[in-house]
């Protein structure tokens, strides 16, 4: 297979999206449009429907340690008195705020913060110390762990109840009205978006996979970030045109594609093309991950979207062990995998802290064995090559064996 | 009766945290409900008639759990883990799990996954502390919980069987904060150490039991005059802000370096005995109101502008010379509050010394050179005064 054909087109179009983006937030004032720090799992429609442009410190991290600066950048912060043993996305976003550096030309300034526990907990404190920096307001979205799905209506209440307020939170900072004939064009485009992405995963079932994990990783930012805007829109159009012509051709990502397996937890951004040819030196693709899912399976209701929010951030974000078992099952049958490795991420103490059940668990189900990968999503200091060489090599020989 | 013997009973539960549990499960068949701090209200496990227990297991060497929990496990995870691994815990019936922090929601998962013979029941306890939404939601998270020991132990609870519960603990903690009184206006009576094993012993005795031994243990320092602790008047007061400390090696340390633990923060400190329950009225609304007016703590969201203004009160009102803080190893809220604190403390002039533990003995050693270290430092600024 020629390089050319292991690779995904499209995929170039992302610089120049992420350029204007940033470059967009950072005129902000001159447009008119105000400016919030949110986490990931955010209500991002509402945003774009009062004409507020969401940042994602957790992006941007991700861009610094793509760069290789997180060094760099935070040893300001640690001269401050945070430890090392912090989350790193935390600790570049801190230094970015506090030198300035940054790896997308630069950041605006926030005009408010908003965050919820339902992702992590780490996520409140980090940005309770950006905000206080920044001097500007931060909304929590306080959220109860229920993430077995069990049916609580206080929890409900209560998470409702806090949507309702941010609301005025929000036309407060923006000075303007949320109008629900705009929130609906919104919502609607971006369920279209939402829609492309789960048929862009759904493709990787094929055989060869079309779209590794790692052109997942990288094409993810426009839907976490951008999702409700047609740049968003017509980007994920032109991805999902494009993976299902080489699906057709019967294209994969690697020249030999033997082993499939499935990644568990953050990827290793500071060394993503080292761990990608390292896995393609036993000829094996990553395919599935839970990761890039969730902007898979979101899905709002145009009529009620509180309801919709309120059953993401009670349900859905808060992943529990059994129904990451259960996931990780489902998705070996369904991407025909042979194997799957769980980061064990010490910047993401939270997710990473079930790993050893679950590898058990689904070792126990599935009669397929897992791989753990001790490492760290955004510090190479925490992350040894030396390590997960020589254990993704004896892992390969047991995968030849079966 | 000599002091000394009178502080046995404590010292005892420290030693053996679980004693009265495996004692009381075999002479009188009383079911026991462990709970892991912070913030459980035990007057509600108690009310049901059973016993509450704090689960710690700080400072155990760990031999098994790691093959369920990874490496960068806080010790008050891994320790109860441990503990119910070696059959440690036999003896309890259920435990409660507070979720104040993603350590302790991931550890819930695991626990409940792991141990499923035992019942389990996760608090979810509200981060934010304004407003009106997170009350009205606690109280409904009381009632979720009332409803989840009622179906384990096939009896339901009475408001008066509260009532009754929170005026038993109301005594205790009294009686506690007398004694925290007495050691600050005499503080050679008892030393840090000795204090707070007290303490500790009040999360996994017999409320009763453990008000009569203390009432005996307060007339005799009243009526004697007899000094247990090392400390004198010349002693530096500091402020060990932290979550939990119930390792006494720690506070032997500061003892060591001739410094008064006169105020905490902690959940087995100042947190647990400090503010009592209301007892006429609606219990449950008397739980949640007393949640509610607790201090800042790091697991729920307070603006720097609260914490400045905890620090400064409380800096003030105990004539605060020093600041330990304390970090649980892996501990991201204390790590996250470092900086703000320590902030505040220069504000004030205040001095503040960072102490990184794992709770095992292998990392005492160092810790007693930091603290006395901290110790000389503030000695020396008292005598530059002078």
């Amino acid at each position: 297979m020629k390089s050319s054909d292991t690779t995904i087109q499209t995929l170039k179009l992302l610089r120049g999206i992420n350029e204007k983006y940033y470059e967009e937030a950072r005129n902000a004032a001159e447009l008119g449009k105000r400016v919030g720090f949110v986490n990931v799992f955010a209500p991002t429609e509402l945003f774009y429907a009062m004409d507020i442009i969401p940042i994602y410190p957790e992006n941007h991290a991700v861009f610094l340690q793509a760069r290789k600066m997180t060094a760099e950048i935070t040893s300001e912060p640690q001269s401050l008195g945070y430890t090392p043993g912090l989350c790193s996305y935390a600790l570049c976003d801190l230094g970015s705020a506090m030198t300035g550096k940054s790896a997308v030309g630069g950041l605006p300034k926030p005009d408010f913060f908003l965050t919820t526990n339902a992702q992590c907990g780490t996520l409140t404190k980090w940005f309770e110390r950006m905000s206080e920096f920044f001097e500007v307001p931060l909304y929590l979205i306080d959220v109860p762990f229920t993430g077995d799905k069990s049916p609580n209506d206080h929890c409900n209440a209560y998470i409702q109840s806090q949507l309702q307020d941010l609301v005025g939170f929000l036309e407060e900072i923006s000075g303007n009205s949320l109008e629900k004939e705009r929130l609906t064009q919104v919502i609607n485009m971006s369920n279209e978006t939402i829609a492309l992405w789960a048929d862009i995963l759904n493709a990787a079932t094929a055989i060869p996979t079309p779209i590794s994990v790692f052109d997942q990783f990288f094409s993810m930012a426009p839907i976490v970030a951008q999702r409700g805007s047609t740049v968003a829109l017509e980007f994920y159009k032109k991805l999902k045109t494009e993976v299902l012509e080489r699906v057709e051709r019967g294209l994969g990502t690697i020249p030999h594609e033997k082993h499939r397996l499935y990644w568990d937890s953050l990827p290793l951004w500071h060394d993503l093309k080292w761990i990608s040819d390292l896995l393609t030196s036993f000829n094996a693709c990553l395919v599935s991950t839970i990761y890039t899912l969730p902007w898979a399976e979101f899905r709002l209701d145009p009529e009620n979207p509180f309801a919709s929010w309120t059953e993401e951030y009670l349900h859905y974000f808060d992943w529990h062990l059994k129904r990451r078992v259960d996931l990780i099952v489902g998705q070996i049958e369904r991407y025909h995998l042979n194997g799957f490795i769980l980061h064990n991420d010490r910047s993401c103490k939270m997710f990473s802290m079930a790993i050893p059940q679950i590898k058990r668990f689904v070792q126990e189900k599935t009669g397929i064995p897992g791989y753990i990968l001790e490492g760290d999503h955004g510090d190479p200091r925490f992350c040894s090559r030396e390590q997960i060489e020589k254990g993704l090599a004896s892992y390969f020989e047991i995968l030849e064996t079966r | 009766m000599e002091l000394k013997s009178l502080l046995e009973p404590f010292l005892f539960v420290h030693d053996f945290p679980y004693h009265w549990m495996n004692e009381l499960k075999v002479s009188h068949d009383l079911k026991a409900i462990g709970f892991l701090f912070p913030d459980v209200p035990e007057e509600m496990i108690h009310a049901f008639g059973v016993l509450p227990v704090s689960i710690s297991g700080t400072g155990k060497d760990i031999k098994q759990a790691h093959g369920y929990l990874p490496s960068f496990t806080c010790a008050f995870n891994i320790g109860p883990f441990e503990s119910a691994l070696e059959g440690n815990l036999d003896a309890m019936d259920g435990l409660v799990i507070p979720y104040a922090c993603d350590s302790m929601r991931a550890f819930s998962q695991v626990w409940e996954a792991t141990f499923p013979h035992f019942f389990s029941h996760t608090l979810w306890l509200p981060k934010k502390k304004s407003g009106t939404d997170p009350k009205v939601f606690f109280k409904q998270e009381l009632f979720r919980m009332k409803d989840a020991l009622t179906r384990f132990l096939g009896r339901g609870v009475s408001d008066q069987q509260i009532r009754e519960s929170i005026k038993m603990y109301n005594h205790n903690r009294s009686l506690l904060r007398t004694l925290n009184q007495y050691r600050s206006e005499f503080p050679t009576s008892l030393s840090n150490a000795d204090f707070m094993t007290i303490v500790r012993a009040s999360t996994a005795m017999p409320k009763n039991e453990h008000s009569d031994r203390l009432e005996e243990l307060l007339d005799a320092l009243k009526n004697t005059n007899v000094e247990t602790g090392s400390l004198d008047t010349e002693s530096s007061r500091i402020f060990l802000f932290g979550t939990v400390c119930e390792h006494r090696e720690i506070y032997q340390c500061i003892d060591g370096a001739k410094m008064e633990v006169v105020d905490d923060n902690l959940y087995n400190g100042t947190r647990y005995y400090s503010h009592d329950v209301e007892e006429n009225g609606d219990p449950i609304d008397n739980l949640v109101d007393r949640h509610f007016r607790r201090d800042p703590m790091s697991c729920y969201q307070y603006s720097k502008e609260d914490w400045r203004q905890y620090i400064r009160e409380r800096i003030v009102q105990n004539h605060i010379e020093g600041v330990v803080y304390l970090i649980p190893k892996y501990c991201e809220v204390l790590q996250f509050d470092y900086p703000m604190v320590k902030a505040v403390l220069e504000e004030n002039d205040i001095p503040i010394i960072l102490v990184e533990t794992d709770y095992t003995s292998g990392s005492i050693a160092q810790i007693e050179i930091r603290i006395e270290a901290f110790a000389e430092m503030l000695r020396g600024q008292k005598s530059e005064i002078i």
